[in-house]
């Protein structure tokens, strides 16, 4: 049975979130999972980097509820009973299921309408219920789509009458995958989701202890108490979370890591950290520690001989990354990913090293986390020149709607968060500048570059059309300046370090 | 500084087994062999005990004798203390390019070495130091680990960095408020092995926190970049070498002038002109031309 959540992101966040959070919207999907136990064993989530849909294996469960569509029924009431909308499918394959809960006719050929939105395909059914569906209910890739779609092959009937191997022939691979998966040729078993981490630990004080020594010698021992439940089951801890009770509120010290750990003493390290920063105001009656997500550790086999140990070890970043983000916040410690803007100031995005990286496509947050550490430390790809790499970046974006910068220094190094107005000397209204005053100096202008005009923002309500130059001035130093054209002032953007 | 011994030529020798050498020109007394006691350089008045027992005293020393020695007594110095500067280093393999063949021939060491700070004092606001720096710091991430940059005054801006060409996909950046968190956030990055490079921009740096950084810097073999106003040429040095980068008005490319203010192991200081091509990011030296035809040009206007 699949249960979809149209718009989880949306349903899931509670508020109008405005940045969709993969990693977010997943642990929020997981939250369901212990919850969905009561309905079935086995519970998973689709396999996608933005999953919206539950997985549930109904096989032998029907009597239990009262025969499949009694089963149907209850999941049905009991998710629009918190609020939640589903659509619903019980067939024969996971595929199947998933297909028709995402796009099948309630009322269509073969499948049954129970009440509102859950559709049962009775046993057998499926080939004949999946043929109107559009070949999107396959779960394909968007190329293979597109070819399917260029080929006039809108409908998953479509595709019976071709032999095997004409499709295996003509289309990638996951064509033919899919297609078994839904008739049932090929299993696909539904992971079950380990729910977040029941891992937790408690520590009430006989007398509320206000000196920082006592609390975070508890704090370790909770912590070492965890990590070794932790460890048994060969995982590690990803996030944590540490509670200080009062008499009158409580404090949470969130401690997330960029790789799991297992190690007690790099917990306490980072927890005592955080509260060196914070300010007691009470005595601390009852401490807790739970851990809110973990991940299995890395099993990493020794080398014999280490020729350059210390080149090859990503365990001293990630414990690095740890202590930064956690004495400066998770924001501090990022990584800077290029966009396609044309608005300078929107060119780029930081995205913080621990928690995921939110869109960076990759399966799941805790292999985003993978990828981004491998991306990191990594030596594969560090031998290639940066130029061929750049351009080759540049290409695979969608085009960019400005002109190509031009030069290694057509940006400055340092950019001035927000741009300081100027008064600027030039011959003509349109002209390059000549001289400038900032920060108390006078600037005379030697060589300019430029105009490079920069025309976008429209579409974010704020639109902005400037004039770019570079400048070297009489002493050398280089600027970033531009004029907004419409209302002729200047502002200085950056500064050539 | 130490007068050259004439031994007399009637001794009376306390013991036979300390029978001093009379010493030739070239030779110096063996007090300097031994590396942790270095000797203090003698007063005027003081006579030196190597002779123990000879009575008699020396000739005082001509004008040209003394600046021979004294010479060779700095030179002596000089490689008695790089020596020792090498063995608290880690093996940090050969020098790290700075990336123009011009600058590493500035450096004593041909390059820059790990475990080492590296200062490029600012001559001005904008005037290419960071450019620089971030040149240097892309060779030394060539193969080995990510970049670490602490910016504290969210001003970095990557795109830059990806045009000098640097792998964004292995930048880690560092952002900072407080001066107090810049110092301790250098100190854990250099005290990592793995990095390839730590950049930052330090505005104030305490005589103990700089003491510190190249204590970390040393400690893990790891290489700092910091690039600092000019203000602090006059403050005491812990790096390996101390760079001041003077803007210049050029005619091509962007032309620096770097000066080695100060480093380890490098007799006076020099300066070399320094070009940035626009087009290829490449810094060369800059062509000796004399600046005579001085044009007021603006390109692409």
């Amino acid at each position: 049975m699949c249960v979809w959540l149209p718009n989880w992101p949306q349903q899931g966040g509670g508020s109008a979130r405005r940045e969709p959070d993969g990693f977010a919207d997943r642990q929020a999907l997981l939250r369901l999972v212990p919850w969905c136990e009561q309905f079935s064993p086995t519970v998973g989530l689709e396999e996608s980097p933005a999953p919206e849909s539950l997985l549930l294996d109904a096989t032998g469960l029907g009597p239990l509820f009262g025969g499949e569509i009694g089963l149907l029924k209850c999941v049905w009431q009991e998710f629009r009973r918190h609020g939640l909308k589903i659509r619903a499918a019980l067939a024969d394959t996971v595929g199947a299921a998933w297909a028709v809960a995402h796009f099948g006719d309630p009322g269509g050929p073969h499948i049954e309408r129970l009440c509102g939105e859950a559709m049962l395909v009775a046993a057998g059914q499926s080939p004949a219920a999946l043929a109107p569906l559009t070949v999107r209910a396959l779960r394909l890739s968007g190329p293979t789509l597109q070819l399917l779609q260029e080929l006039g092959l809108n409908q998953i009937g479509q595709l019976p009458p071709f032999s095997r191997d004409s499709l295996a022939a003509r289309f990638p691979a996951e064509l033919l995958a899919r297609l078994d998966q839904a008739a049932g040729r090929l299993a696909e078993p539904i992971v079950v989701q380990q729910p977040p981490s029941q891992a937790r630990a408690e520590w009430t004080f006989e007398q509320p202890a206000d000196r920082m020594e006592s609390i975070q010698h508890a704090l370790a021992h909770l912590l070492a108490r965890v990590a070794g439940e932790l460890a048994e089951q060969r995982r590690g801890v990803q996030q944590l979370q540490c509670t200080l009770r009062c008499a009158s509120g409580k404090l949470d010290v969130p401690i997330g890591l960029f790789r799991p750990t297992a190690a007690a003493r790099h917990l306490a390290e980072l927890a005592a950290m955080q509260l060196e920063q914070v300010k007691l105001r009470e005595a601390v009656t009852a401490i807790r520690v739970a851990v809110t997500a973990s991940a299995p550790l890395e099993c990493r086999q020794q080398e014999l001989f280490e020729t350059c140990p210390r080149r090859h070890d990503p365990r001293p970043l990630a414990l690095l990354v740890d202590r930064l983000s956690s004495r400066l916040g998770r924001e501090a410690v990022v990584r800077a990913r290029l966009l396609p803007e044309a608005q300078p100031e929107y060119a780029w995005r930081y995205e913080p090293l621990i928690g995921g990286p939110s869109r960076a496509g990759s399966k799941t947050g805790r292999h985003g986390m993978a990828k981004a550490l491998s991306g990191i430390a990594g030596r594969a790809a560090a031998a290639a020149p940066a130029g061929p790499r750049q351009r080759k970046g540049r290409k695979a974006r969608p085009p960019a709607p400005f002109v190509p910068w031009r030069g290694r220094l057509s940006r400055p190094l340092r950019l001035v968060p927000r741009p300081e107005p100027l008064d600027v000397i030039s011959v003509v209204p349109d002209g390059p500048p000549l001289a400038f005053r900032w920060s108390g100096r006078e600037h005379r202008i030697r060589r300019s570059w430029g105009p490079e005009r920069i025309q976008a923002g429209w579409w974010r309500g704020r639109s902005i059309h400037r004039d770019y130059y570079r400048v070297e001035t009489d002493n050398g130093q280089w600027f970033w300046l531009f004029r907004q054209v419409a209302a002729g002032q200047w502002f200085l953007h950056g500064t050539f370090d | 500084m130490r007068p050259k011994i004439n031994l007399p030529l009637t001794m009376t020798l306390g013991h036979a087994t300390a029978l001093p050498q009379p010493p030739t020109k070239d030779q110096r007394p063996e007090i300097l062999g031994h590396a942790n006691a270095l000797p203090q350089p003698p007063a005027g008045d003081q006579r030196p005990e190597i002779l123990g027992h000879a009575t008699a005293l020396p000739q005082p020393p001509t004008a040209g004798d003394l600046r021979h020695t004294r010479s060779q007594l700095v030179a002596r110095l000089r490689e008695e203390l790089s020596r020792l500067e090498r063995a608290r280093r880690p093996e940090g393999g050969p020098s790290i390019s700075t990336g123009c063949p011009a600058l590493d021939r500035l450096l004593p060491a041909g390059g820059l070495l790990r475990g080492t700070l590296v200062e490029w004092l600012a001559a001005d606001e904008a005037s290419g130091a960071a450019c620089l720096a971030l040149a240097a710091a892309r060779e030394a991430c060539r193969d080995d680990g990510p970049l670490l940059v602490v910016d504290g005054e969210e001003k970095f801006y990557p795109p830059a960095a990806a045009l000098a060409g640097i792998d964004l996909e292995r930048l880690i950046v560092v952002r900072v408020y407080q001066p107090r968190d810049e110092t301790w956030a250098l100190d854990q990055a250099l005290r990592t092995p793995g990095l390839g490079a730590v950049l930052g921009w330090t505005r104030q740096l305490s005589q103990r926190a700089a003491r510190r950084l190249q204590l970390a810097a040393e400690a893990s073999g790891g290489l700092g970049l910091l690039v600092r106003p000019e203000q602090a040429r006059h403050e005491p040095c812990w790096a390996e070498a101390r760079l001041l980068v003077r803007p210049q008005s050029g005619e091509a490319g962007r032309r620096l002038q770097v000066e080695l203010l100060r480093a380890r192991g490098a007799a006076s200081s020099s300066m070399v002109e320094l070009e940035i091509d626009d087009e290829t990011g490449v810094v060369r030296l800059a062509a000796q031309l004399a600046p005579a035809g001085r044009r007021q040009r603006s390109a692409g206007a």
